[in-house]
C-alpha cells in the first residue's frame, strides 16, 4: 500500500535502521542477538563440552591445546556426522590414533590428555591433523585444564 | 434495486483494487527487484569469533572466511597461478588494443598505439639515465604527458626504475634521477634547482626553453616524441620465480609530504577487485568506456587512485576520458558508460539542481519511489549525455586523511559533523536523473590503492534521516582486504560490543611507509593494534558495523 501511496504522493520507503544507534527507534536485528561472534578465550573441558553441535548449535574441537570453531563442518561434526564424537572435546588422541571411538575421549570432569605415550608416528599423524584445522577452521582459543576439577 | 447493483460494483471495484495491489507488493515487486531484501541485510562474511576489545573480522560477501583474499588476476604460469604484475596487464592490454581503444585528455584524443610508442621512448632514456634510481614526476596523471611518462615509470618499474609521483617540485634535494615537471613556467621556478637531476623533462609544447638560460640537463617532450609512431607491442614475459610481483611499483607522495610505496601486488589486486565488483550480467565489456572527472586540489590522489579502474577498463578493451570539472552537459562523452567522479564535487550539487519541467518531476518522483523499492529504472533521465551511462562511481575520503597517513602515535578524539557526505535519498535522486546505478567508494588516497569499501551496485536503499544525519554509508569491505573495529581509549563510548570503533584493515592494496622514521613509527602504532598479524589501523576513521554486514563511517 505504501508503495501506491508513494507512486501517488511523491515519497520513498525507508528502510529500516541498520546501525541500531539512531534515535528513529527503527531497527532491524539487535546487537545482542544469539548469531553475535564469540570472543576468543580460554576453554575447559567442562566448558568446551557443551559446543558438540547438540546442546548448541555451534560445533567447537580442541586440537593439541587449540580450540577449533568446526561449525562450518557440521556435515563431518555435527549429530549423526561421521565424526559426531570429535564435537565438544579434546579430538587429539583420536586423530592421532585415527580412531574415533568415544572410549578415546577423556570425560570432562578427568585429568586433560598429556598424549604423552604417542609414538612419533602417531604425532606425526597429530601434526598433520593440526595443519589441517588451522588451516580450515578459525581458531577460537585455547584449552586449559580448570583447576578443581581437571587438575 | 440500482442501489444494490451499485454497492456490488463498488465492493467488486474495492476488492479487485485491494487484489491488484497486494499483487504488485508482494509479486510485481519482489519478482523485479535487483537483489532480494534478505541479500542486502546480508552483505559481508563476518568471522564467528572475535578478539577481546575488537569486532569479528568482516569480509566482502564473495570472501568467505578462509578464503584468499583477491590477491591478483589468477594467470596461469605452467600448472601454477601467478598474480600478475604492470607489466602482464599493459602487455594484455596492448595486445587486445588494436587501435580501437583510445585515451582522451581534455578532449584530445591519443590511441594506446601512440602511448605505448611514447612510453617505449621515454623509457630508453630512463634506462640510460637512471638505470636503478629514480624518476620524480611532477606532471599530474590525468594530463597527456603525465599519464605517458606515468606509463613509461611503470614499465621501468619492472626492470628496477622507481618511478615517485609529486606533488610539487621537490623544494629540497631529493634522491632522483630525473624529474619531469609539467611547464616552462614550473621550471622557471626552479630556482636552479635543476642542477640537483641528471636530467630534467619539461613536458611543454614549446620546444625552446624561453628563459633561455643555459641547461645541459633540459629536455623538451616536445622533442623526444616528435617522432613518435603507432606502436601496438609491448613484449613481456614474466620471470619463472614470480620475482617481478613482489616488486615496488611507485612510491606516491602525499600533501604532507609522506612517501608511501605500492608494490605491483597492490596494482592487480586493486585492479582485479574492480573487475570482480561488477555483479553477474553487468560485467565490464568492450563496450565501457571511464571518464574520471578530473579536480585539481586532488591531483596527488589521482596518481594513485585512478590506476584499478583504468587498466580494468583499457584490459576489457575499453576507453577512457579524463574530463575536467566542469558542465557535465558540455564536456562528458556521450559514449560514457562509466563515470568516476569526486564525492564532494560540486558538479554533483549543479547536477541536482537542474531545472526540469513538472513532468520530468513526477517521473524523477516515481523513479525514486521504485529505487527505494530496490526496482531500478531509467526512465526519469532526462539528458542524452547519460544515455550509456550504467554507473557513477563516487569517491569519498575518510575522516583525518593526514592523521591516516601520518602514522602518529597519538589517536584523536571522535569529532561528530564534520565529514561531508552524500545522502541515500540524494543518491537516489541521482540514480533516477541519470539513469545509472550510484556505487560510493570510502577512499584512503595515499594509504591504500583503490577503495577501502564500496556500496553494492544494486543497493538503492534509503535511510532514516536520523542514520543520514549520523553516519556516511560505505556498503561492504572491498575483497582485496578484510576489516575490523578496535576499542580505543580516546573515545570510550564507542564500544566493540555495539559493533563501534576505529578502523584497521589488513589487505594487499595497502602502501608502506617509505621514511624509516615514519616506519618506526608505524610499526609502534601497528604493534598496538594485535602487532604482527598485519592490521594497519586507519588513526581517526571511527565506524560502525551495520546488522546488514556494512560499513557506516561517522560524520
Amino acid at each position: 500500500m505504501s508503495f501506491i501511496k508513494n507512486l501517488l504522493f511523491g515519497g520513498v520507503k525507508t528502510s529500516e535502521d541498520p546501525t541500531g544507534l539512531s534515535s528513529s527507534g527503527k531497527s532491524g536485528k539487535t546487537s545482542g542477538s544469539t548469531d553475535e561472534p564469540m570472543v576468543e578465550g580460554k576453554f575447559f573441558p567442562r566448558t568446551l563440552y557443551k559446543y558438540n553441535g547438540h546442546d548448541d548449535e555451534k560445533i567447537f574441537i580442541a586440537v593439541r591445546g587449540k580450540v577449533y570453531d568446526c561449525s562450518q563442518g557440521r556435515q563431518f561434526y555435527g549429530p549423526s556426522g561421521p565424526y559426531t564424537n570429535f564435537a565438544g572435546h579434546d579430538a587429539s588422541r583420536g586423530l592421532a590414533m585415527n580412531s574415533f571411538d568415544l572410549d578415546q575421549f577423556r570425560h570432562w570432569d578427568q585429568p586433560m590428555d598429556d598424549l604423552s605415550d604417542l609414538s612419533p608416528e602417531q604425532n606425526a599423524a597429530l601434526d598433520g591433523w593440526c595443519e589441517h584445522f588451522q588451516k580450515k577452521y578459525p581458531c577460537i582459543g585455547d584449552l586449559v585444564p580448570e583447576p578443581g576439577v581437571n587438575i | 434495486m440500482i442501489l444494490d447493483i451499485s454497492i456490488k460494483w463498488v465492493l467488486s471495484a474495492i476488492c479487485m483494487l485491494i487484489a491488484t495491489i497486494w499483487l504488485i507488493n508482494k509479486i510485481v515487486i519482489d519478482s523485479k527487484r535487483d537483489l532480494h531484501p534478505v541479500a542486502l541485510q546480508e552483505q559481508s562474511n563476518i568471522a564467528p569469533v572475535r578478539k577481546e576489545h575488537e569486532t569479528a573480522v568482516y569480509r566482502n560477501f564473495t570472501v568467505p572466511p578462509g578464503f584468499p583474499l583477491t590477491t591478483g588476476l589468477g594467470l596461469s604460469l605452467g600448472y601454477k597461478i601467478r598474480n600478475g604484475n604492470f607489466g602482464d596487464i599493459w602487455a594484455s592490454i596492448m595486445s587486445l588494443s588494436k587501435g580501437h581503444n583510445k585515451i582522451e585528455f581534455e578532449s584530445q584524443s591519443h590511441t594506446l598505439g601512440e602511448i605505448n610508442s611514447i612510453a617505449k621512448q621515454i623509457l630508453v632514456l630512463l634506462r640510460e639515465k637512471s638505470p636503478q634510481g629514480r624518476v620524480g614526476i611532477v606532471t599530474p596523471v590525468y594530463t597527456f604527458s603525465g599519464f605517458t611518462f606515468a606509463i613509461a615509470g611503470l614499465m621501468g618499474s619492472l626492470e628496477g626504475i622507481v618511478p615517485h609521483f609529486l606533488i610539487s617540485i621537490p623544494r629540497q634535494k631529493m634522491d632522483l634521477d630525473v624529474l619531469v615537471v609539467d611547464s616552462w613556467k614550473s621550471f622557471s621556478m626552479m630556482n636552479g634547482s635543476h642542477e640537483w637531476y641528471k636530467l630534467v623533462i619539461v613536458c611543454d609544447d614549446q620546444k625552446a626553453n624561453p628563459n633561455q638560460k643555459d641547461t645541459n640537463n633540459v629536455l623538451c617532450l616536445a622533442e623526444l616524441i616528435s617522432n613518435a609512431e603507432e606502436d601496438l607491442v609491448f613484449d613481456y614475459s614474466p620471470p619463472t620465480d614470480n620475482s617481478h610481483d613482489s616488486k615496488i611499483m611507485a612510491y606516491f607522495s602525499s600533501p604532507w609530504n609522506h612517501v608511501n610505496s605500492f608494490t605491483h601486488m597492490a596494482l592487480v589486486s586493486s585492479v582485479a577487485a574492480f573487475i570482480k565488483s561488477f555483479p553477474i550480467g553487468t560485467e565490464l565489456t568492450d563496450e565501457d568506456n571511464l571518464s574520471i572527472v578530473v579536480e585539481d586540489h586532488l591531483k596527488g590522489a589521482y596518481s594513485i587512485q585512478i590506476w584499478n579502474k583504468v587498466l580494468a577498463v583499457l584490459l576489457h578493451g575499453g576507453s577512457v576520458f579524463f574530463v575536467p570539472a566542469s558542465n557535465f552537459e558540455r564536456t562528458l562523452n556521450s559514449k560514457t558508460t562509466l563515470l568516476d567522479v569526486d564525492g564532494s564535487s560540486k558538479l554533483i550539487d549543479s547536477l541536482s539542481q537542474t531545472p526540469c519541467s513538472l513532468w520530468n518531476r513526477v517521473k524523477l518522483s516515481w523513479s525514486q519511489a521504485l529505487l527505494s523499492e530496490g526496482l531500478f529504472s531509467s526512465f526519469a533521465c532526462q539528458s542524452p549525455v547519460f544515455r550509456n551511462l550504467r554507473c557513477i562511481y563516487l569517491r569519498e575520503q575518510t575522516s583525518n586523511v593526514q592523521e591516516v597517513t601520518a602514522l602518529r602515535d597519538d589517536i584523536p578524539k571522535l569529532k561528530k559533523g564534520i565529514k561531508k557526505t552524500i545522502s541515500s535519498g540524494k543518491l537516489n535522486y541521482l540514480r533516477a536523473l541519470t539513469g545509472a546505478r550510484a556505487v560510493k567508494e570510502l577512499c584512503s588516497p595515499y594509504v591504500v590503492m583503490g577503495p577501502i569499501a564500496h556500496t553494492n551496485f544494486f543497493d538503492y536503499r534509503v535511510f532514516p534521516r536520523s542514520v543520514d544525519e549520523s553516519f556516511a554509508f560505505y556498503g561492504s569491505i572491498c575483497t582485496s582486504l578484510e576489516a575490523k573495529l578496535v576499542d580505543t581509549d580516546e573515545n570510550p563510548d564507542l564500544t566493540v560490543q555495539k559493533r563501534q570503533g576505529m578502523l584497521c584493515i589488513r589487505g594487499f592494496t595497502i602502501g608502506r611507509p617509505v621514511e624509516s622514521e615514519r616506519l618506526e613509527r608505524a610499526l609502534k602504532v601497528i604493534e598496538k593494534f594485535d602487532g604482527g598479524e598485519g592490521w594497519m589501523p586507519m588513526l581517526g576513521v571511527f565506524c560502525v558495523w551495520g546488522n546488514d554486514g556494512c560499513l557506516y563511517e561517522y560524520k
